[in-house]
């Protein structure tokens, strides 16, 4: 579903499991590395982008380590064509089959993670919180979730930004210079 | 067979029957109808109805029936004075029977012929009509027949040679209706025909349609009556839609009314304006802001709070819910494709409304691009791009094979004028004097392929207050087939597909005559 790539430059900070952390902290911690700015969204969180792009690989956890409590990194979705998508630090599976409460919990030790919601409109999704946010890079764990058997697809719960179709407010006429007279 | 009977020019009138039951609650009579929205107000006008014009016991004689008898000789008298309820299926009207035929039968025929039919079908005269020679009143006498049996005995009296037309003696709810005049400000209803497709139907309160946005203003004078109540029977909570960018544990979460204003107040993009423009476009009630489908419901769906981030999986749930409690899912905005957001459409098309699945209308997008935005592009969803009041491409509208129809909007010399928010002083109309509008009640600027979308939302609705069993494939390929063809002729394919077009500009009659 999609071609997505994972930015190399930009990464999404999120506190973890209700746990508060004050912007200047976060600017303290991480403003050498690159820009920090608040995102403005349904859930807390701050845009890191790195003065060039990391070397590593996987940089999260050297990010996570700067700040102190359970914090998850996670790099921006940069999907073909369409505007980024900032993961929240959970994850999104959906099943083959509707899961029991006692699936669930035995699905959780196997793969360290947490149930945090039950989809209210479908029974086969469930979102999740993994057990070491700030020791684990969010989109290994989700391609081993997905490679179960019982997941029909696991991804990264994001947020991202819409566009209205509203009326374009400048008339193309406007917008466009005469013709030129020769 | 379809249940039912043929009126005097022979078209069929498809009955569904209402399932009618009669209880007693502290010597009270209480009759419930069954499986139909507003049951309780239907039942109470139903046994009005049957009390003034079948003598069915009034309240009074019922007390006294069960003083002088007993609550259980009570019932055993109500279940004998039964009546039949019935909904109409092409206008969703009430209508109700009591044991009575009304048959005409053709002039050369004797009385000995006549009074030999009326017995072979276990019925009795109740008299000729007083005006009309050779029309008769019959009933059931021996109160065999019920409510289903009166209508097949009415059809097969239908079928004799000898009778012109044969049908049962209703009481049939009628619905007074207000001017529907198109005023010159709402040229886009009046390019698309809506006038002519509202003699057929003007839609039907039992179809809704979700407006997925940035909320609706539900108090606005010419929304308010069309704005679904209680969508979803399973959480009294929810009376008039929901705000998806907020968790269900948000005390402000059962209110989609819109919230963030931010200087400039009329920018779309800082602002919660644009809900409330698409609602009046797809359903406005009218007398002066009407939507394509005046008389359908409107549910609705908040997932925006002016330019904040979105969370993706609440998107998709707004779309789950709106497809679980609409026929008709209208979105007039764009976004990244998300696994959870196809699921969401996948689901809501395949599997909500028995099966049948709701019609996901989505906007193409204003980019000038040949590109669909998504969901427009989804497999499972209307692309509707913009065409303006000369039936030429609007200039911003997206172009692709996944554009379905296109719909006036603006973009041309005219815009559309629709429901604006209410508020003093927010909106796209922000209440200047001496304007079109100095109350700012409405926008006289909209567009975009967010006005095209709701307007094709509104022609669904319409489709299905016909035909309210057709699935969303049949709903989309009645589009299609209604839609006009605009533009050069060289635009469209051998498919009759045209990337800028679709498969032409929506016309309501030609879509309404097609199914």
């Amino acid at each position: 579903m999609g071609t997505d790539s994972l930015s190399r430059t930009r990464f999404v900070i999120r506190p973890g499991g209700g746990a508060s952390i004050a912007d200047e902290s976060v600017r303290e911690a991480l403003g050498d590395l690159g820009a920090v700015v608040p995102l403005e969204g349904c859930e807390p969180g701050w845009l890191l982008t790195l003065k060039k792009a990391s070397e590593a690989a996987r940089p999260c956890p050297r990010v996570a380590r700067r700040l102190d409590g359970a914090v998850a990194v996670v790099p921006v979705v940069e999907a073909s064509g369409d505007g980024p998508r900032y993961p929240t630090g959970l994850v999104n599976v959906r099943f083959r089959e509707p899961v029991t409460d006692e699936e669930l919990d035995a699905f959780g030790r196997a793969t360290r993670t947490a149930p945090v919601a039950r989809s209210t409109f479908s029974a086969k999704q469930v979102t999740l919180r993994v057990d070491a946010p700030a020791d684990t890079y969010l989109p290994d764990a989700v391609r081993a979730i997905g490679r179960r058997d019982d997941v029909e697809l696991a991804w990264l719960d994001t947020e991202s930004s819409y566009t209205k179709a509203a009326a374009p407010r400048t008339p193309r006429a406007a917008r466009k210079p005469p013709p030129r007279k020769e | 067979m379809a249940l039912g009977y043929r009126t005097a020019n022979g078209q069929l009138v498809r009955l569904k029957p209402i399932e009618v039951s009669i209880a007693t609650d502290h010597e009270e009579p209480i009759v419930e109808l069954h499986g139909v929205r507003g049951a309780q107000r239907l039942a109470t006008r139903a046994v009005r109805a049957a009390q003034q014009t079948f003598e069915f016991p009034t309240p009074e004689a019922a007390r006294q029936l069960a003083a002088d008898r007993g609550p259980a000789k009570m019932k055993a008298r109500l279940r004998e004075k039964r009546f039949s309820a019935f909904e109409d299926e092409e206008s969703g009207m009430l209508r109700v029977l009591y044991r009575e035929i009304v048959v005409r039968f053709a002039p050369r025929v004797s009385a000995a012929t006549r009074k030999a039919l009326v017995a072979r079908h276990g019925l009795a005269v109740r008299g000729p009509h007083p005006t009309v020679p050779h029309q008769w009143v019959l009933y059931d006498a021996a109160r065999r027949l019920g409510g289903i049996g009166l209508v097949e005995a009415a059809r097969s009296l239908a079928e004799s040679e000898e009778v012109l037309f044969a049908t049962p003696n209703f009481v049939s709810e009628y619905r007074r209706h207000g001017v529907f005049a198109i005023s010159q400000e709402l040229w886009h209803l009046r390019l698309v025909g809506a006038g002519a497709a509202w003699k057929s139907t003007r839609g039907r309160a039992s179809i809704a349609i979700a407006i997925v946005d940035d909320g609706v203003d539900v108090e606005h004078p010419q929304l308010r009556a069309n704005i679904r109540r209680d969508p979803d029977p399973s959480e009294p909570r929810d009376r008039c839609g929901r705000d998806f960018f907020l968790p269900d544990t948000d005390p402000d979460h059962f209110n989609p009314r819109p919230k963030v204003f931010r200087a400039p107040f009329d920018e779309t993009e800082f602002n919660d304006i644009h809900g409330t423009c698409c609602a009046g476009v797809a359903a406005g009630r009218g007398p002066r802001a009407f939507g394509l489908a005046p008389r359908c419901r409107i549910v609705p769906v908040k997932i925006f709070h002016g330019s904040a981030l979105a969370a993706d999986a609440r998107v998709a749930d707004a779309l789950r819910y709106s497809a679980r409690v609409a026929d008709v899912v209208s979105c007039s905005w764009s976004g990244s494709r998300t696994p959870d957001i196809e699921f969401a459409l996948r689901d809501g098309r395949l599997e909500e409304r028995k099966g049948r699945g709701a019609v996901f209308v989505c906007a193409t997008g204003n980019e000038e691009s040949n590109r669909v935005g998504f969901p427009a592009s989804d497999i499972h969803c209307v692309g509707v791009g913009a065409s303006t009041e000369k039936d030429a491409l609007a200039w911003y509208s997206n172009r692709g094979k996944q554009v379905c129809v296109v719909a006036p909007s603006n973009g041309g010399d005219r815009e559309i004028f629709t429901t604006d928010v209410s508020t003093p002083g927010r909106g796209y109309n922000l209440g200047r004097a001496g304007g079109k509008d100095p109350q700012g009640l409405f926008a006289v600027d909209f567009g975009g392929t967010s006005s095209a979308t709701p307007l094709v939302a509104g022609l669904c609705a319409l489709v299905l207050s016909r035909r309210p069993s057709l699935d969303a494939e049949a709903v989309r390929a009645a589009i299609i087939a209604g839609a006009r063809r605009i533009g050069p002729k060289s635009a469209y394919g051998t498919n009759g597909h045209s990337n800028k077009f679709g498969y032409g500009r929506i016309d309501a009659p030609a879509t309404l005559r097609a199914l």
